[in-house]
């Protein structure tokens, strides 16, 4: 939005006047005029039509009124977007808002719409806060001069900042915000734990505790009317069963029914007493009747035992004889073989005796072939003996090895190739003396044509000639053995070897190597014909011939051994064989023996059992015989049996005659019985009943002088109440959680939305004015609260104004750039704002004002006319009229 | 033949929901109600007074509570009291009609059984009892066969009607042509707790001291007057009570003023004997929600009882209301958000009351901050 013009009629110090200012430009404007001329007034009247409802009572309404009262119009000529409209408002009076096209001159809005229209097209455009972008002249007047120029100063810059502080809490909500937020989290804390419970000691946790204390109350009571009410109940339950109980009628019957049920029952007694009495009776001629009887069958029974003893004593007699025949018999069979055994374990016994002899006869045969037979190995043994001792004779001269001879070998070619290197390096000469001429080395003649080697310093003397010095030359013989060395070390270890030739020790060597084997052999022979060692045969040999009684050193008999007496003719097998036989054959007959004795012994037992038996028999045959007189018992017994029978009959019908007739005493008795029960029962009832009334009499008359049910339905009241009360707390708890929530989160997405983008846009600018300067915001209240400048920190408040105002109108046109990187553009107003500056850096705002101009609406309003005379831009001016 | 008609005394109920004083004031008005019954009686020229049920709130109510009502009755000696069980007090509180049995005065008489009762030689009571609190049977069906001769027959009986029900909500069983089926003069009933006419011969008398916020009318008894027997009664109200219930259910429009329609509902005189419930519904700006709190709390101590019901209330949005908290800025905007909290779409009930609370108190809040 930009404006463009704007129109006071009858507003403040313009009462009864119509006032305009403008034009206003694209980019700067200034306006510059004395104080008090009604600069503050128009942006005053800006921020009422932009800003308050036309029908609003508020202040700032009201502030718009003349002294002389009315209606108090503004009017403001605005672009949006290249299309001009014209915003009228009228206030306090005749209020009304209008929108108007100014290319048609059409009223596109009236009233509430209008003011939408406003809010939607420019307030809302602006989607942040409004009264943003002005700064405000301070409210205090500054008076360098004055005494409390200091404080004034401070004054005035506080005042100052605290414009833009109030604008920019207008995001943010600031200190009223702070305040209010504070104020809810010291209520909700005072009330509620982190948690979102009561908190101990709040009127909450009180109206929680009055519920818990009523809902134990209302527990208990609900037990005590529950107690109550039992108890009524039972009252009443109680005192209809007494009234059944108590009731007379009921009562004289049950009485009469006693009186005849006891009458009854004893008619019936007394009857069952005289059929016992005729039952006894008939008893007793019954029991006798059988006493009788009795007593007969015992005599009759004696008679016929009698006559059967007879024939038992003849059986049984029998029986006797032929068990002791059998008994006999087993005897004589278990004699017979117990005779053939003895024949038997005879025969064996000598048959044993053979055995022995043969086994004898065997073994001195295997002597003598044995001794035969070490004889032939003794023979074969001298042998290999012989070649033994031939080996071991070898053997046992010069131990010459085959390394001996190899290391004698070496010898001998070291020596011939130390000659011939010799003779190669070294010169020689050998001597022909003629005459008698002789040579003479070291005073030793030399023989003649004998080849003599210059390896070392020679004297040769030469009869008749002198001497010749002959030396080797230097180097020769170098690295060359000496063999005579070699000769003295060769023929030390001939010698060594005890031989005298290198032929000798070799012929040695292999007489050696021949003994050797020699020697293995004749081991191996005598091994195989005695591998226990000759000497372990001869032993053997003596052992044999002791035993044999032969002498050892004599020659061995050609016959055969001599037989053992006692020997039969059958070989020991044979014999063996016959023992086995006779003992399977013993085994047999041994078996049979225990089956006879176990025979014999139960013909034994049998002859026992059947004398004792006939004895018995014998015994009773005796006692049983027949006394005098059995007979005549006998008849007499029979004739009291049938005078009994006769008195029984009689007794029976009378006994039957008095059971048909008799009452049926169980019927009653159990009627009687029943009767006197339940009558003892209601007794008893009536005293339980008696005693439970007096128990619930006075449960009820404490309960009911508590009042329990009142009680009840008052803490139910309460209860109810206090349970509301609660709630009211929770919900109160709730709210001011929502509460907080929503202010947090509003003012976070107004810093969020507002600050870093501040910060962006604030920097540069402020780099301008303050090079290398960096600033700090106080993003809980958008405002610069400190400077760095050249590594050194100020807090805002100890700046000077012109600081102080600098970096307030910084903070707006970073606003402004903001916006209008945004594509919202809102004009920045400066009403008196650089008041404070010097000259340096107002040079310098002025700058930044014309650079931010080139994008921007700014519209400087000032008193100081010289010194704005520099910023350049469009000058717009204050025109009236008279209404 | 002239009588009062009344039930439903209700004494010892406890008003546990009331203060102490007040509970203490309502017990004490209602046995006062009992006296005012016998003055009328006596000052109208009734010759009996029939209590047509729950004459005592509870089945074993205070000794002390029983005696002075008997006491009271039997200051009236020359005026018959004819005492009938109720569904609170009914027949099988055994133990309580025993004491009233044993200490009752002389002029008291009790219709404890479904059996006629002469008063003098020209009235015939035929009671119908109920024997437990919800006896689930019509026991006025005896009534049709009773003989009574000559005399007037007067039916008493506690219950609901079967067009209606019961005070309670208890089984409705009294058919609503009793006396008409039955030959009855007049019927009289007990339970409902407002004065009430089912046919010009068969009246609820209500309460004779109201006891709750159920709006029936003046609480009262009835006056019965009969020429002959057979010829229609004519029945007058009697008033009686000694305390005013007003329920006020108001509906409130954001632009109005609100104290002002509060007082327009509110009578200025014997404000100290009326008890108040208001519900307040409808929606109410800000600033005229907290207008209406004030004056709340202001005339509570006015009223005897005074009691408001704020969830029926909702919150208007009025530009002026929200700009009294903050015009723009994050104040604003948590404003704005409480406000949109308020709107029952898409949340409980309990969301929006507490979105509610949130808002007002904020309004509260930002303005004694702006105030200071």
């Amino acid at each position: 939005m930009k404006l463009r013009m704007l129109e006071l009629t009858n507003v403040r110090r313009f009462g009864g006047q119509k006032a305009r200012l403008g034009p206003f430009g694209d980019g700067l404007t200034t306006i510059t005029a004395e104080n008090e001329v009604g600069k503050s007034t128009f942006f005053d009247a800006l921020h009422a039509l932009l800003f308050v409802a036309h029908g609003s009572s508020s202040q700032e309404a009201k502030n718009l009124q003349p002294y002389s009262g009315g209606a108090a119009k503004v009017a403001a000529e605005i672009e949006i977007d290249g299309k001009n409209f014209r915003i009228e408002k009228t206030f306090n009076a005749q209020k009304s808002a209008k929108v108007i096209d100014s290319a048609t001159g059409q009223v596109i809005k009236q009233q509430g719409d209008a003011e939408a229209w406003i809010e939607e097209n420019v307030n809302r455009a602006n989607k942040g806060p409004t009264g943003l972008l002005w700064v405000r002249q301070g409210a205090i007047h500054v008076d360098p001069e004055g005494k409390d120029k200091d404080s004034s100063n401070v004054a005035a810059r506080r005042d100052l900042m605290s414009s833009v502080r109030g604008q920019i809490d207008a995001v943010t909500g600031g200190r009223r915000m702070d305040k209010i937020v504070e104020r809810c989290r010291k209520e909700l804390d005072a009330m509620a734990t982190k948690t979102l419970k009561a908190k101990a000691g709040s009127p909450w946790k009180q109206a929680e505790d009055k519920v818990e204390e009523l809902l134990g109350q209302k527990e208990r009571l609900l037990k005590d009317v529950a107690m109550l009410s039992q108890a009524l109940n039972t009252k009443r339950r109680t005192k209809t069963r007494l009234r059944e109980l108590q009731n007379p009628q009921k009562q004289a019957e049950r009485a009469q029914q006693i009186a005849d049920a006891t009458e009854a029952f004893q008619k019936a007694e007394q009857h069952d007493r005289s059929v016992q009495d005729a039952e006894k009776a008939l008893q007793l001629f019954v029991a006798e009747k059988d006493r009788l009887i009795r007593q007969i069958k015992d005599i009759t029974d004696t008679q016929n035992r009698r006559s059967q003893l007879a024939d038992e004593v003849t059986q049984r007699a029998a029986d006797v004889s032929d068990s002791e025949t059998a008994q006999k018999e087993a005897d004589k069979a278990l004699t017979d073989a117990q005779a053939v055994i003895a024949a038997k374990v005879t025969e064996r016994r000598h048959l044993v005796t053979s055995l022995t002899a043969a086994r004898q006869n065997e073994r001195s045969r295997q002597k003598w072939d044995r001794l035969r037979k070490i004889a032939e190995l003794a023979a074969e043994l001298a042998i290999p003996q012989d070649k033994l001792g031939d080996a071991k004779a070898i053997l046992r001269g010069p131990d010459v090895t085959q390394s001996d001879l190899d290391h004698l070998v070496d010898l001998g070619r070291r020596i011939s190739i130390a000659q011939e290197q010799r003779r190669a390096q070294f010169a020689s000469f050998s001597v022909r003396p003629s005459g008698t001429s002789e040579a003479e080395i070291d005073g030793e003649a030399v023989k003649p044509d004998i080849e003599i080697l210059v390896d070392r310093p020679l004297d040769l003397h030469l009869s008749g000639f002198g001497r010749i010095c002959l030396r080797p030359a230097a180097g020769s013989g170098k690295g060359i053995e000496d063999p005579e060395a070699l000769q003295v070390e060769h023929d030390a270890a001939l010698k060594e070897l005890g031989f005298e030739t290198l032929q000798l020790a070799r012929d040695a060597c292999n007489a050696r190597q021949h003994a050797l084997n020699d020697k293995s052999v004749a081991v191996a022979e005598i091994r195989g014909l005695a591998p226990d060692g000759p000497d372990a045969l001869n032993e053997e040999w003596q052992t044999l011939c002791a035993e044999l009684g032969h002498p050892p050193d004599e020659q061995l008999p050609t016959q055969s051994a001599p037989k053992a007496t006692d020997a039969s003719d059958l070989s020991a097998e044979q014999i063996e064989e016959k023992i086995a036989s006779i003992d399977q054959e013993l085994e047999e007959l041994r078996s049979d023996i225990t089956d006879l004795q176990m025979a014999a012994t139960e013909a034994a037992s049998e002859t026992a059992k059947a004398n004792g038996v006939l004895n018995h028999l014998l015994q009773e045959q005796i006692s049983s015989t027949k006394p005098q007189g059995e007979d005549a018992e006998l008849a007499a017994l029979e004739n009291a049996r049938d005078i009994e029978i006769d008195k029984e009959d009689v007794a029976k019908q009378a006994y039957d005659d008095l059971r048909e007739d008799a009452p049926n005493l169980q019927v009653a008795r159990s009627t009687h019985e029943r009767l006197l029960s339940a009558e003892n029962a209601d007794r008893d009832e009536i005293n339980t009943l008696e005693r439970v009334l007096a128990r619930v009499d006075g449960a009820i008359e404490t309960q009911s002088e508590g009042a329990v049910e009142e009680k009840l339905a008052e803490v139910g009241d309460q209860l109810e109440k206090a349970s509301e009360r609660a709630g009211r707390y929770e919900m109160q708890a709730k709210a001011l959680t929502m509460l907080i929530d929503h202010l947090d989160t509003a003012r976070k997405d107004a810093q969020e939305t507002y600050f870093e983008p501040i910060r962006n846009e604030l920097r540069p600018l402020l780099a301008q004015l303050h090079a290398e300067a960096d600033f700090e915001l106080d993003p809980e209240k958008m405002l610069v609260s400190k400077i760095i400048r050249n590594g050194v920190e100020d807090d805002i408040n100890v700046l000077s104004g012109g600081a102080y105002e600098q970096i307030a109108i910084l903070t707006r046109l970073a606003f402004a750039k903001l916006f209008a990187k945004q594509g919202r553009h809102v004009p920045i107003i400066l009403d008196d704002a650089l008041v404070h500056t010097d000259d340096e850096r107002i040079s310098t705002m002025f700058n930044m004002l014309s650079q931010a101009a080139q994008d921007q609406q700014i519209i400087v309003l000032s008193c100081r006319t010289r010194a704005f005379s520099d910023l350049g831009g469009t000058r717009a001016f204050i025109e009236t009229d008279a209404i | 033949m002239r009588f009062l008609h009344t039930a439903d005394i209700h004494l010892a109920k406890p008003f546990g929901r009331f203060d102490e004083d007040t509970r203490a004031a309502l017990r004490a008005a209602r046995l006062d109600a009992l006296r005012k019954l016998g003055e009328e009686a006596c000052a109208r020229h009734a010759e009996f007074i029939l209590i047509a049920g729950d004459t005592f709130d509870a089945e074993a109510p205070p000794s002390k509570v029983v005696r002075r009502a008997l006491d009271i009755m039997g200051e009236f000696p020359d005026l018959l009291w004819v005492l009938m069980p109720g569904n609170h007090d009914s027949r099988a509180a055994v133990d309580l009609w025993e004491r009233i049995e044993k200490d009752k005065p002389d002029n008291v008489v009790l219709a404890l059984t479904p059996e006629i009762i002469e008063i003098g030689d020209h009235v015939a009571v035929l009671p119908a009892p109920p024997t437990v609190r919800n006896p689930g049977v019509d026991l006025t069906e005896w009534m049709t066969g009773a003989e009574t001769g000559e005399r007037f027959r007067i039916g008493i009986a506690h219950g609901g009607i079967l067009d209606f029900g019961s005070e309670e909500g208890a089984v409705a069983v009294i058919p609503p042509d009793r006396a008409e089926r039955s030959s009855l003069d007049y019927l009289a009933l007990g339970d409902w707790h407002g004065q009430m006419s089912i046919t010009p011969r068969t009246w609820y008398s209500g309460s004779p001291e109201a006891d709750g916020f159920k709006g029936h009318p003046q609480a009262g008894a009835l006056l019965v007057e009969i020429a002959r027997s057979g010829e229609a009664p004519l029945v007058t109200p009697v008033p009686i009570g000694q305390f005013d219930w007003k329920i006020l259910k108001l509906d409130f429009f954001a632009g109005t003023d609100p104290v002002e329609q509060l007082a327009g509902a509110l009578s200025n005189s014997g404000r100290d004997s009326t008890l108040v419930r208001l519900e307040a519904k409808g929606r109410l700006g800000l600033l005229e929600h907290s207008q209406l709190r004030d004056v709340c709390d202001r005339i509570t101590d006015d009223f005897h009882f005074f009691e408001v019901s704020w969830e029926g209330l909702g919150i208007e949005q009025v530009v002026d209301d929200l700009d009294l908290i903050a015009e723009g800025g994050a104040l604003r905007a948590a404003a704005d958000s409480l406000f949109a909290a308020t709107d029952l779409q898409g949340r409980s009930t309990e969301d929006v009351q507490v979105a509610q609370i949130a808002l007002t108190h904020l309004f509260h809040i930002a303005r004694e901050e702006t105030e200071q």
